[in-house]
């Protein structure tokens, strides 16, 4: 039964990451940025609840802690960025090239 | 107080302290003739007499040391060598090197007439530079050779001596090039400074030899050397090699063949340089030196092509000075064939009587060029003798002074010239060393063809002076100048130093010779009565006035009384005549098989060694920075999309490898 959890888990994980790269949109680059954390999140669940032990419960609290004050930040840096660059497209984010 | 053995006689060295004080006046003369001038214009007018200033002081300096040790000479019946280390120079292991001082018979000899003859050209040059804008410059050279000149004359070991050696090439540079914004007289400088450096090389390795073979430089730990060579070969040949390098470096600076090239044109340099340094003291270090070392070169080889070598000067240059149309030439090659005259002498083993020679050379030969120098003034700059004439009318002083000197120079009898040109020619032709007589050349041995080369050379001698004096003096002036008679500052030097020239010989020769004898093994120093009992020593001295007064004779004839002669002559022997004006073509030989091979060299390495390899080198590193730069450079895309990619692949890798390895 877990493993269907952790490989549920691992697909998210997976198509979270692809979109960081592929996605050209910084937005949707953040989305799938917490799809990652949230698949980290689900399979601390079911750990958790395999072992029956708290940890893994605790550990998912942290990280979505995090994870909404990272989006926070994130959306704002987003905000300074388009007021300089009037695009939302990490492609076009490119001065700092050599 | 040590005994020494130097020569014949021993020798007492005695500490002494404030021999430095002669070496003070000049150096402080120097500098401060130099920041003065640099300082205010006003000052221009004194250089010249605080220069004189200095070196009359160090002239009484060395008159007060001599006359001590003279007294203390006499008070103990010895010979007395004053020695003073001033402090230790350098120590490497074994060898050390202290910067010390010594005042002997021989450094005595030299000092006195360097500071002598040196405070009267100081005071001629008041005069002869008197409208030059550069005095204090000149003035501070002037003391600036002095300096280097007496720490090479009392110096106490060869590194000391060195020092002079090269403080005096320097100097020579710098007053040959004094006026150095004409392209020629720097060249000139350049060349003598080139030229000397050749033989200092010779001067440098022989010093190295003699480390080697006698762990100092001292004089005496040096000379000691030569008391180990019997039956020594292998000491023997290195001490030949060692004395053959340091005659090298005499060649250098004394000018003779093959370095001579120097001195010719250093006339380009004012001629109260021309008097002090190319004709009394600079020329003469080649020959002090070898006297110094005198016990090493007795025991080697190397003085037969000492001897042979200085007659062949003597002769080369006096041809060289007949035809010669500009009159300090004439001087410069008399200077080469009279310095020619001197390493015969010490060539055959008389010392003495080589610096006796260098003595009276002084006098007559420095008396010469400043007469030269008075008439050239007198005449607004005109070398040309073809431009003179008729001079004795109005330059009535200097052509006296003029006149005494020539005689002295050309041998007259009575005049001092005459006794130490006599002397060498004695030395030469009664040499008893085996290998002048078994060395023959067309039956006859060496050492009489040397004299009879000395004795031809002595009657050109006579020649070519007289030619001067009369082309330059009698008849009628030639010239578009008005010639006029040089002021006091320049006469009375001149009157001086005639004085001696004529007097010197006569009166002090036979005690210099005594004074200086015994300060070298096998010197000969006989006394002119015991001489007059050796065999053929009269007839040698008639045939020596002989070959002077036919010199003059005919100097007469051509130039004084019939005038057209000499230009038939030429006009005969036109190729001749050619060759002896270009100077036998040497320089320009030298420029053929030294100087255009090496700057074909110089060439090649510049281009290729230079330019392409080792610029290559160090430009091709810039490059490889810059291009290893530019392709890491290429790394930074600015696409985060490629970033983040590199970031997860890095990551997959190490996790990879992270569970594999």
């Amino acid at each position: 039964m877990t493993e269907y959890y952790l490989g549920f888990s691992a697909v998210l994980f997976a198509l979270g990451t692809l979109g960081v790269i592929v996605r050209r949109n910084t937005l949707i680059v953040l989305m799938c940025i917490e799809l990652m954390l949230n698949a980290v999140n689900i399979s601390l669940v079911a750990l958790a609840r395999e072992f029956q032990q708290v940890d893994g419960h605790i550990y998912v609290f942290f990280v979505m802690t995090v994870a909404a004050a990272e989006a926070a930040v994130g959306l704002g840096i987003v905000i300074g960025v388009f007021r300089n660059f009037v695009s939302t497209e990490k492609e076009s984010i490119a001065s700092l090239h050599g | 107080m040590q005994t020494i053995v130097a020569g014949s006689e021993a020798v007492i060295a005695h500490q002494v302290f404030g021999l430095w004080q002669i070496l003070l006046f000049p150096l402080a003369g120097a500098l401060i003739t130099y920041c003065l001038g640099a300082s205010s214009k006003s000052a221009h007018r004194y250089a010249g007499w605080m220069a004189s200033f200095s070196a009359a002081m160090s002239f009484a300096w060395v008159v007060r040391w001599f006359v001590s040790l003279r007294d203390l000479e006499a008070l103990h019946s010895l010979n007395i060598s004053y020695q003073e280390t001033l402090w230790n120079w350098f120590t490497v292991g074994k060898f050390a090197v202290d910067f010390s001082l010594r005042f002997d018979h021989l450094s005595a000899v030299m000092c006195l007439f360097i500071t002598g003859v040196g405070s009267l050209i100081h005071v001629y040059a008041i005069g002869y530079m008197e409208h030059d804008e550069h005095r204090p410059r000149f003035f501070s050279y002037l003391n600036l050779f002095l300096f280097s000149m007496l720490i090479l004359a009392l110096g106490g070991n060869l590194l000391v001596l060195f020092v002079g050696w090269e403080g005096v090439g320097l100097c020579s540079y710098l007053l040959i090039g004094f006026w150095f914004k004409e392209m020629d007289n720097a060249k000139a400088g350049q060349k003598a400074f080139v030229v000397n450096r050749i033989g200092d090389a010779g001067f440098v390795l022989g010093m190295f030899i003699l480390i080697t073979l006698a762990g100092s430089l001292e004089f005496d730990s040096v000379n000691a050397l030569a008391e180990q060579v019997h039956g020594n070969y292998t000491l023997g040949m290195m001490i030949f090699a060692a004395t053959l390098l340091l005659f090298v470096g005499a060649t250098g600076k004394s000018a003779q063949i093959p370095l001579y090239v120097w001195l010719p044109d250093a006339m380009a340099g004012p001629t109260p340089v021309s008097a002090l340094i190319h004709a009394a003291t600079m020329v003469t270090s080649g020959i002090y030196l070898i006297s110094r070392l005198s016990p090493l070169f007795v025991v080697s080889p190397v003085l037969l092509i000492i001897a042979v070598i200085g007659a062949l000067t003597a002769f080369f240059a006096a041809t060289i000075a007949l035809v010669q149309n500009d009159i300090k030439k004439v001087l410069a090659y008399s200077t080469v064939s009279q310095l020619g005259y001197m390493f015969m002498a010490l060539g055959v083993g008389a010392f003495s009587t080589a610096m006796f020679h260098v003595v009276t050379h002084a006098f007559f030969k420095a008396c010469l060029f400043m007469g030269a120098g008075s008439v050239i003034i007198g005449c607004h700059h005109e070398q040309d003798m073809r431009a003179f004439g008729g001079l004795r009318k109005t330059m009535p002083l200097t052509f006296v002074t003029y006149l005494v000197s020539t005689l002295a120079i050309a041998g007259f009898p009575f005049l001092s010239g005459f006794y130490s040109k006599d002397m060498i020619l004695w030395s030469v032709f009664s040499d008893s060393h085996p290998a002048m007589a078994a060395i023959t050349i067309g039956g006859v041995a060496l050492n009489k063809v040397l004299w009879g080369l000395g004795v031809v050379t002595a009657l050109m001698t006579a020649f070519y002076m007289t030619r001067s004096l009369v082309m330059t003096f009698f008849g009628e002036y030639r010239g578009h100048h008005h010639p006029h008679e040089s002021p006091l500052v320049v006469t009375i030097p001149l009157i001086v130093l005639a004085t001696l020239s004529a007097v010197f010989g006569a009166l002090f020769g036979e005690d210099l010779l005594q004074f200086l004898s015994g300060w070298t093994r096998s010197d000969l120093a006989m006394g002119h009565e015991h001489l007059a009992h050796q065999p053929y020593y009269h007839l040698l001295e008639y045939i020596s006035i002989g070959a002077a007064v036919s010199g003059i004779a005919i100097a007469t004839l051509f130039y004084g009384i019939a005038p057209t002669i000499p230009g038939k002559i030429a006009q005969a022997f036109r190729g001749l005549h050619q060759l002896l004006l270009d100077k036998w073509y040497i320089d320009e030989l030298y420029q053929a098989v030294f100087l255009r091979p090496l700057r074909l060299l110089s060439e090649i390495s510049f281009r290729l060694v230079d330019r392409l390899a080792i610029d290559g080198l160090v430009n091709g590193a810039g490059v490889l920075a810059d291009s290893s730069g530019d392709l890491v450079s290429r790394l930074h895309v600015g696409r985060i999309g490629t970033y983040i990619l590199a970031m997860l692949v890095s990551m997959l890798g190490m996790l990879v490898f992270w569970f594999v390895g």
